[in-house]
């Protein structure tokens, strides 16, 4: 049999589970204790559940800052060290970082296959925040098109 | 450095290059850049009646096609047999039937799934026969290929370090590697960028569905499902050309990445309507 770790999914896959496991319930226990404290009833805070936060009302429920965990997950060659960081503006998290600390040759491919891919999530950033030479994206549209839309809409008033 | 900035095939085009030219001679540059776009529109586009593609839609028949075709329709054929007829240029039919037609209608017919290529074209270079009149559109990958001949012409004028930017779609080319920092536009919000792409010597092209909106359609539709995608908000892709890019923008709405990739070489990053990205390992990009 093939022991290749690249060659072999299904191992890999349960070696990335157990590592998103770890990340989620970390997450989880974080959340949990900025709860504790006091601070009132969590609701989903993952980015992309709230498109349109001009509508949606919320109240703040979540610290403003930068939260940490750390914690120990068994892999096949041992206990490994991962840590999390989460920072949340707005009841929004808006960066994740991960650390880990491989104590095995293996660990460490299947640790960067995962932080290569857990981060898959986008919250933006204003563009003045970013120096940019040029922007892509959706192209400027046609005047005649423009035109033909804004006549529709007075047409649909009417 | 200086530029050129000017409107074009309904966008507006920027080109900045280096030179240590007199005025007179860049301005023949920017004459003969003009002229290049204007002789490609009167070819290609669909929203002018005096193009070769509006004949077609007019008259059957075999058409001599210019010597510049052959790049585009090859490039049409290969992604038409590829995707199984998601991408092809009959889709001109179905966006006529939308509304988004020469006299921009925007009022929607009912729609009808487009003609099968060999059921109505053979294409044997330089000739494309048709078996009956059709609209064909070159939406999806025209303005790429346009991007990379504006690219060619330039370089033939002794210009080898460059960057032309039509509408977002961009192509870089620069002696000295120079990196083009490029902010990946948020389609909800212009104010906002969701990544910075870092290219150089290639092209970036990026499309959503957010700007070109009338009823329920966007200037992509689906031939299968003849409604425009709306699982995904927008697609950039990185390759060598804008013409393969601009092309494979359009496919990734239709057609899974996994199996374009065996066939080019190209980077391309998904955004989803939940705000979750898909990107390929080496897509140059930060994502914020």
């Amino acid at each position: 049999m093939d022991q290749n770790p690249a060659t072999n999914p299904q191992r890999k896959n349960k070696i990335t589970a157990g590592i998103v496991a770890a990340v989620l319930m970390l997450a989880l226990f974080g959340l949990g204790k900025i709860m504790k404290n006091g601070i009132g009833k969590p609701v989903p805070a993952l980015p992309g559940l709230n498109n349109n936060p001009g509508v949606t009302q919320i109240t703040t429920i979540y610290k403003n800052g930068e939260y940490t965990q750390s914690s120990g997950y068994l892999s096949p060659g041992g206990t490994e060290q991962i840590k999390v960081k989460l920072k949340i503006e707005n009841n929004i998290i808006v960066d994740t970082a991960v650390e880990f600390k491989p104590t095995e040759s293996e660990s460490v491919t299947f640790q960067q296959i995962f932080a290569r891919n857990y981060k898959q999530y986008v919250v933006g950033k204003n563009i003045d925040a970013v120096r940019l030479d040029k922007i892509s994206g959706a192209s400027l549209t046609p005047k005649g098109f423009n035109s033909a839309l804004e006549k529709i809409k007075v047409q649909a008033k009417a | 450095m200086d530029k050129f900035i000017f409107e074009a095939i309904g966008t507006r085009w920027q080109i900045d290059f280096n030179d240590d030219w007199p005025a007179e001679k860049q301005s023949d540059l920017r004459q003969q850049i003009e002229d290049r776009i204007e002789i490609f529109d009167q070819t290609y586009s669909r929203f002018r009646p005096d193009s070769l593609v509006t004949a077609m839609a007019k008259n059957q028949g075999t058409y001599t096609l210019p010597a510049d075709a052959k790049p585009l329709l090859s490039l049409y054929q290969e992604l038409y047999n590829i995707t199984e007829g998601a991408f092809t240029p009959l889709i001109g039919q179905v966006l006529v039937d939308a509304g988004y037609d020469a006299k921009y209608r925007l009022k929607p017919k009912k729609l009808r799934p487009p003609a099968r290529w060999a059921e109505v074209m053979d294409y044997q270079p330089p000739q494309l026969t048709l078996k009956k009149p059709v609209w064909l559109d070159f939406g999806a990958a025209g303005k790429g290929y346009l991007i990379d001949l504006v690219g060619e012409l330039l370089k033939q004028k002794g210009l080898n370090s460059f960057c032309i930017d039509a509408g977002g779609d961009i192509l870089q080319q620069s002696e000295k590697n120079r990196l083009l920092r490029v902010g990946l536009e948020d389609p909800r919000n212009a104010q906002r960028v969701i990544g910075l792409a870092k290219i150089t010597n290639c092209s970036l092209c990026g499309s959503a569905g957010s700007r070109r909106q009338w009823d329920r359609f966007h200037h992509i539709i689906d031939p299968r499902r003849l409604e425009s995608p709306k699982h995904i908000l927008a697609v950039w892709v990185m390759a060598k050309t804008a013409l393969i890019a601009d092309a494979l923008t359009t496919c990734l709405y239709f057609f899974p990445a996994e199996s374009l990739e065996p066939h080019y070489s190209f980077e391309y990053l998904i955004l989803y309507p939940d705000n979750s990205i898909k990107k390929s390992e080496n897509f140059p990009a930060e994502i914020f």
